[in-house]
């Protein structure tokens, strides 16, 4: 059996002629907690929005369970099973806890009793349910990232890709974030894909790590190996 | 059809092309630098349109002459809108924005209607009357005067904006407003002056076009859409997309003008208007 | 879970029924007049549009300004089946909404496709107005500058050349019936994913919201209802005119939607009937004397509700709702 969920082939992706993505692979095999790291502007995000349709690219192919998804639109690529919350948190904010995760509900459920069972089921298990009535613009930030999640998860997805999801977080909140991460991963049997700048975060959690540098793939491999990788020390660093 | 009808047409078409461009400058001087999306442009036009008739009857002096006293009074106008009204949805979200100036539109419409009456008013007093021959094609005066007045205020707002302190700062504030801020650009009163300029070249505008144009409280809405039009067609900040989308909004109702019926002549030019936002979302000349 | 939802559907039941009956007691209470039918039916119009409206720019946040082509188109084919072929308005009101949807798609699939937004969704709706609008001046065969008047005698059924009264029970059953739907939709797959679009669609996307037909379903539901319901502005003055396609009940609908709040299903429509009688009010006191004097008040009064009350009227509505009892929507406060 293939053990590859998610494939990258040579994604090369420019705007007005700066490369923000060079020629990049990248695998994410089931079950996995892949760390996707690198400095500003290594097109972490901009390789997001090529897996999630948003961008088209210039070279290369995205292939989802061995299906070509290169240039389907984003909700296709949600509806075949990849999630993802976004850089800057956006829930709902007009809506209540409820109703921002009952459109992601819809993405699976086949009639309403369904829908109301993933709701229950995803608030309680992230711990949201106290907050179901609240709108989501009187959260906290805690609070709006779960929500984000929580939207995330009850679309049922099979790869899960996380944006920056410990940004502003103080270490504790961080810690609480990678037990519940580990808990979708393990319990729920979601990938887990994340793209992070908190390296206790990102090194606590990942199975794997790949990084990039100005749009190329520089390193991957366990964490603790490229942790001490020259190219990546160098590239964090700067030359010395 | 004949070629000599046709060529008239595109004459008249491009001066007309100018005073578009003229009319649209101060929404895409408003609109680029401050962001602020205001319906009720076309109806500003028509207030300083009808500005130009009071001024011209009472003083006795020609439409064309009381820019000297329109243009400052519609920056006054300008700043007070501004602070009144403007000032409190620059931040708000674009839809706040269109609402509270469709309010704005309605309010003045029909404080035309209510001050003025519906019946078209056309200048008394007049210098710029009358054409000249150039072969077998007339050009009227008043049309090419406002057409070169139209390319002076395009010359010296160009001028100002590359050559003047208060130019460069506007420049930077529509640039990057935060970093504008951080190097000592007081961005509230950038964006007050911004305004109140918009307005000024409206007056300028406004004044010559009555000099080959009647004004009635309805006018408004027509001359709005053609600067937005002319807005999205040149893309924003540069003035020399202005001057072109003008232009090409005069000179295709020209050649509508002269293949099909006049009365269809905006229909033309809007359907053309509605396909550019389709495959050229970012105007003729790039950058939105 | 399914019975509190059908409990939901029941208690708002009862909110239009009781709307309807007020309404449907309104003129003999009052014992109107011609004239304050006339009113009466033209501002119920104008709710009814508004409450249409509220499904693709209250609900799903686009600020569509095509009201006016919509109900023109509506107009113009009910006006032309019957001015050709004989076909009632019973039939030709209908055909009047389906045209406008067909309209509706095709303004607003390529703008969805092209991703137009705000400002630019707005411009290209209002445009399409007065496109249509000189269009059909200068088509001759059907529109042209002279009014065509709509045949059949006074009191035909079967030309609809009815007593205002008649007029003013149907947009009172109409009205009804779009509040429904928008009780319908907003509690539905629809309504969420119309919420979805309307607070980030790039997030609404990656949930598996198809934001483009999402956008076109709204739209066309509103254009079809705007189209058949506008067909009455032709009735109610008897004959056809270019003029129908207006770009003053486009600006008008899409402020009354905006002022009323977005999103919540009543306050659109009470906001209408508040503001639009106020205005008429306004005109017969003081219009004779200075015209357009009760516009200026009415733009004035949009501008300090916008201003001051961002929320729109919804908020204040809302309070009252409480106190009567009445309306409240669980999720009544949306936005």
């Amino acid at each position: 059996m293939n053990n590859t969920l998610l494939k990258v082939e040579n994604v090369t992706k420019k705007f007005a002629g700066l490369v923000a993505l060079n020629k990049v692979n990248m695998e994410i095999s089931k079950g996995q907690i892949l760390g996707l790291i690198g400095p500003n502007g290594a097109g972490k995000t901009t390789l997001f929005n090529v897996i999630t349709g948003f961008y088209e690219p210039e070279e290369g192919k995205v292939y989802f369970r061995d299906e070509e998804i290169t240039g389907k639109p984003p909700h296709k690529i949600a509806k075949l099973g990849i999630g993802r919350t976004f850089q800057v948190v956006k829930p709902f904010l007009g809506l209540t806890v409820e109703e921002a995760v009952r459109v992601g509900a819809y993405n699976h459920a086949l009639n309403e009793v369904e829908v109301e069972e993933i709701i229950s089921e995803t608030l309680n298990f992230l711990g949201l349910s106290k907050l179901r009535k609240r709108l989501c613009k009187d959260l906290n930030l805690v609070e709006m990232k779960l929500t984000t999640l929580a939207q995330a998860l009850a679309a049922k997805p099979e790869l899960l890709l996380l944006d920056e999801l410990a940004a502003g977080l103080t270490p504790t909140e961080i810690d609480n974030l990678i037990a519940l991460l580990r808990k979708v991963n393990e319990e729920k049997k979601i990938t887990l894909c994340l793209v992070e700048h908190v390296m206790h975060f990102i090194m606590g959690i990942s199975d794997y790590i790949v990084v990039l540098h100005y749009g190329e793939k520089i390193a991957e491999g366990k964490p603790e190996e490229v942790a001490s990788n020259e190219k990546v020390i160098e590239a964090y660093l700067g030359r010395r | 059809m004949s070629l000599e009808l046709f060529i008239q047409n595109l004459i008249n078409g491009t001066l007309l092309g100018f005073v578009y461009s003229l009319v649209a400058l101060g929404l895409a001087l408003q609109f680029g630098v401050m962001d602020i999306i205001n319906f009720g442009h076309g109806e500003f036009v028509m207030v300083a349109m009808y500005l130009t008739f009071w001024i011209s009857l009472f003083l006795a002096i020609p439409g064309s002459a009381t820019v000297v006293l329109t243009a400052p009074i519609f920056f006054v106008f300008g700043i007070i809108i501004y602070k009144l009204v403007i000032d409190k949805v620059i931040e708000a979200q674009p839809l706040s924005q269109i609402a509270v100036t469709i309010g704005l539109l309605i309010l003045l419409r029909n404080f035309a209607l209510a001050a003025w009456h519906a019946e078209p008013k056309g200048l008394q007093y007049q210098v710029l009357v009358g054409g000249f021959k150039v072969g077998d094609y007339v050009i009227s005066i008043s049309r090419l005067a406002t057409a070169i007045v139209s390319l002076v205020v395009l010359i010296v707002l160009h001028l100002i904006l590359t050559k003047t302190y208060f130019g460069i700062a506007i420049r930077a504030t529509s640039d990057d407003k935060v970093a504008a801020a951080l190097l000592g650009v007081n961005v509230k009163k950038m964006y007050t002056l911004v305004f109140g300029l918009g307005c000024a070249i409206i007056a300028i505008a406004a004044s010559f076009i009555m000099t080959f144009q009647q004004v009635e409280p309805m006018s408004g809405m027509t001359w709005g859409l053609l600067s937005w039009v002319i807005v999205a067609m040149g893309g924003l900040g540069g003035l020399s997309g202005v001057l072109a989308a003008g232009l090409i909004v005069g000179i295709a109702q020209g050649i509508e003008i002269t293949f099909w019926d006049p009365r269809a002549s905006l229909a033309i030019v809007y359907l053309l208007f509605i396909l550019l936002l389709w495959f050229k979302p970012k105007g003729l000349f790039g950058k939105r | 879970m399914k019975s509190s939802m059908k409990r939901e559907i029941y208690k708002q039941l009862r909110s239009i029924v009781i709307i309807s009956v007020g309404l449907a007691l309104i003129p003999p209470i009052l014992q109107f007049n011609n004239y304050f039918l006339l009113v009466l039916t033209y501002i119920l119009l104008y709710a009814v549009i508004v409450s249409a409206w509220n499904i693709i720019g209250g609900f799903g946040g686009q600020l569509d300004l095509g009201a006016g082509a919509f109900t023109g188109l509506g107009c113009f084919t009910m006006g032309t089946l019957l001015l050709r072929w004989n076909i009632p308005p019973v039939i030709g009101v209908f055909a009047g909404g389906l045209i406008a949807a067909a309209f509706g798609f095709i303004i607003g699939y390529p703008s969805f496709r092209f991703g137009l937004k705000d400002v630019w969704y707005a411009l290209a709706t209002i445009a399409l107005v007065v496109v249509l609008k000189q269009f059909f001046t200068v088509w001759e065969q059907v529109g042209g500058p002279e009014e065509r008047y709509l045949p059949g005698t006074y009191g035909s059924l079967y030309y609809l050349k009815l007593p205002y009264s008649y007029y003013y029970y149907i947009l009172v059953v109409a009205l009804a019936i779009v509040l429904f739907l928008n009780v319908k939709v907003k509690m539905s797959k629809l309504g969420y994913y119309l919420f979805s679009v309307r607070e980030n669609e790039d997030a609404a996307e990656m949930l598996g919201v198809d934001v483009r037909m999402t956008k076109l379903k709204g739209l066309m539901i509103y254009a079809f209802i705007t189209g058949t319901i506008g067909s009455f502005f032709a009735l109610i003055s008897g004959y056809i005119h270019p003029t129908q396609f207006n770009t003053d009940i486009s600006l008008q609908i899409a402020i009354l939607g905006i002022v009323g709040g977005l999103g919540s299903i009543y306050s659109p429509v009470i906001t209408t009937f508040i503001l639009q009688s106020a205005s008429e009010y306004l005109r017969t006191v003081l219009g004779g004397w200075i015209p357009g004097i009760h516009l200026i008040f009415y733009g004035a009064i949009l501008m300090i509700i916008v201003l001051f009350f961002p929320e729109g009227l919804s908020a204040i509505l809302n309070k009252v709702y409480a106190k009567i009892g009445l309306f409240s929507l669980k999720k009544e406060e949306k936005k």
